[in-house]
């Protein structure tokens, strides 16, 4: 900007202000403005203050509330009108041979690989009461790495997520926070959101091998059930999804997630019912179907990449009573693991907090997410409500190891615990408190 | 100590819808009606920042800035999403204009029209800060504040904004800046 633009935008103020006479360009342009302000002066009488501050008191259904539910409606719709689309999915032969036939035919019922999918998910727990249900309505549009995923619990929405290739954002309702970075990296989950079950399932149909097939009967539907590794490399399993898909369509029904232990059988941790997919032809994709709807004073997060630790050092309990926003702990002890260090780690992107409780950790961080929990970037996130409000993501890290995450206007928070499953992670997350 | 006096007004108004609503509905109004061009629709719009700020405004956390830069804020999204819906909509009926009704080039608009159409046609930071600083007076600084700037931003952008003005009016035929 040449000097000249800021010295005659500073004699305008000035002119404005009555500190110096209106000549030349500064007193023409003061002149335009103060004529065109005059015509937006305009009277709002006291009467219609009064009658407009009476209306406000009693609100009806307004403008900002139906803006917001405007995403909810369109998927709605879309889930109902799923119903009818089903039964217009090619019906494949029956066939009894197992493994790749049925596997292709499964992938062909989701319609070619470039289709946009209109999906409506329940998700609850295996074991009763580990988390509140929740029903997960969504667009994936894997060929072009988008996904729009709207989470409702309890009738509420308790979390929105828009991944598209340039941005990230999550949208946290109960707190009114928007979290965006642009680039997966800024976030612990990474862009793991996009595996959706029906995405991972697509993607292991793709790859067919290892795909074990059985017959089996769901909700007295003929059914086959595919148990699909999470990883190609098995050392590296630990979290595996079982697929139920309808005999007669080949569409999934259902899935569940499976803790896979180092040793023992699998412990399944969340069922999937898929309520309505939809294949969408791209050109009939709704125009709000991969925009992110929220309230016009939402808080806005920005989340940076982070980058390199450039330096440790430990912290007293006493000086972590101070930081502020407050750290999130799990207390002096947790189940038996005392409390034994506090570390604050220095990034290139920001700060976070690293509270060890024997082979327990409690992440905290703000801007910048710490290398060693960003997630692998092809595993799978399961987003849980927490009855403490907010959602808690679930991740393996690069070592496979689980990783339980809840995020926050101040403080985002991740719990590390390789001898946990993920059923206890979350309870731990829950407990999180305010170290004051 | 201003500092000190700020919050406890923040704190004021958080509490006291009825106050925040009688001393800022009506530039609120003024700020949607130059925005959008229409004062009924400005009203309306009006009333839903306030049912928004009556639900939001006690929860607001003080971070410097007064309650009023939250409203203008709001009513500033949501004139963006009026105007983005308007865009958006295909009249049912578009009727010829009459062959009589031709515009006679001699003609101009009152002067009065075309002032609020060429403030209308101003970007939302340009109005904003015209109608901060000129319609209803606040300072650069309190201006600054409302709007998260720099006093220099905003008085750069009040330059550009008075350009344009009068850009706009001399495509009218009204001889601006006399």
């Amino acid at each position: 900007m040449p000097a000249s633009e800021r010295d005659l935008a500073r004699a305008l103020a000035a002119v404005l202000d009555g500190a110096q006479p209106a000549v030349g360009e500064a007193g023409a342009l003061a002149a335009v403005l103060s004529r065109a302000a005059e015509s937006a002066r305009i009277d709002v009488p006291h009467t219609e203050v009064e009658s407009a501050l009476a209306r406000a008191l009693r609100p009806e259904p307004t403008r900002a509330g139906k803006r917001r539910v405007r995403v909810g409606i369109v998927l709605a719709g879309a889930a109902a009108a799923a119903v009818a689309a089903v039964v217009l999915v090619v019906v494949a032969p029956f066939s009894r041979a197992p493994g790749l036939d049925v596997a292709a035919r499964a992938a062909e019922a989701l319609g070619p690989a470039n289709t946009v999918l209109a999906v409506t998910e329940r998700v609850r727990p295996a074991e009763e009461g580990a988390f509140e249900e929740s029903a997960r309505i969504g667009w994936l549009d894997l060929s072009e790495g988008r996904a729009h995923w709207t989470l409702q619990a309890g009738g509420r929405r308790v979390a929105e997520t828009l991944v598209e290739p340039a941005e990230v954002r999550h949208f946290l309702p109960q707190q009114n926070v928007l979290i965006e970075a642009s680039t997966c990296a800024a976030f612990a989950a990474g862009c793991t959101d996009l595996v959706d079950p029906i995405a991972f399932y697509r993607e292991a149909l793709a790859a067919a091998d290892g795909v074990a097939v059985t017959e089996t009967v769901v909700d007295g539907r003929r059914a086959y059930r595919l148990v699909l590794p999470v990883q190609s490399l098995p050392d590296a399993a630990r979290i595996e999804q079982v697929a139920y898909i309808d005999a007669e369509t080949y569409v999934p029904i259902r899935f569940v997630w499976r803790d896979v232990p180092d040793e023992g059988a699998p412990r399944p941790f969340a069922i999937i019912d898929v309520v309505s997919m939809r294949a969408v032809p791209r050109d009939e994709v709704p125009a709000g179907a991969f925009e992110l709807d929220v309230p016009s004073d939402v808080e806005v997060v920005e989340r940076t990449e982070a980058g390199e630790v450039t330096g440790v050092r430990e912290v007293t309990l006493e000086e972590a009573r101070q930081i502020e926003p407050r750290l999130l702990w799990l207390g002096p002890e947790y189940e038996g693991r005392p409390l034994e260090l506090i570390e604050e780690i220095e990034l290139d992107g920001g700060t976070a907090y690293r509270l060890r409780y024997d082979d327990l950790t409690v992440w905290n961080y703000t801007t910048a997410v710490p290398p060693d929990i960003a997630a692998r970037r092809n595993g799978p996130t399961k987003i849980v409500p927490l009855e403490s409000g907010g959602v808690a993501r679930f991740y393996g890290d690069p070592g496979g190891r689980a990783i339980g995450e809840v995020e926050g206007p101040d403080r985002s928070a991740a719990i590390v615990a390789p001898d946990l499953e993920k059923v206890d992670i979350f309870r731990a997350l829950d407990l999180l408190a305010p170290l004051e | 100590m201003e500092a000190v006096r700020e919050e406890q007004r923040f704190r004021r108004e958080q509490a006291d819808f009825d106050a925040l609503f009688r001393a800022h509905y009506p530039e609120i109004v003024r700020y949607l009606t130059a925005r959008l061009g229409s004062r009924e629709t400005a009203a309306d719009l009006a009333s839903d920042v306030f049912v928004e700020a009556f639900r939001r405004v006690p929860l607001l956390r003080w971070r410097g800035k007064p309650v009023l830069a939250w409203l203008y804020r709001v009513a500033a999204n949501m004139a963006a999403d009026e105007l983005k819906r308007r865009g958006r909509e295909v009249p049912v009926e578009q009727p010829e204009p009459p062959v009589e009704a031709t515009a006679d080039p001699t003609e101009t608009f009152p002067e009065r029209e075309a002032l609020a159409a060429a403030l209308g046609g101003l970007s939302a930071d340009h109005q904003l800060v015209v109608h901060l600083r000129l319609v209803e007076g606040y300072s650069f600084a309190e201006t600054a504040r409302l709007m998260g700037r720099s006093v220099g931003a905003c008085q750069m952008l009040l330059l550009r904004a008075g350009r344009q003005l009068r850009e706009e009016l001399e495509k009218e035929g009204i001889r601006a800046g006399v």
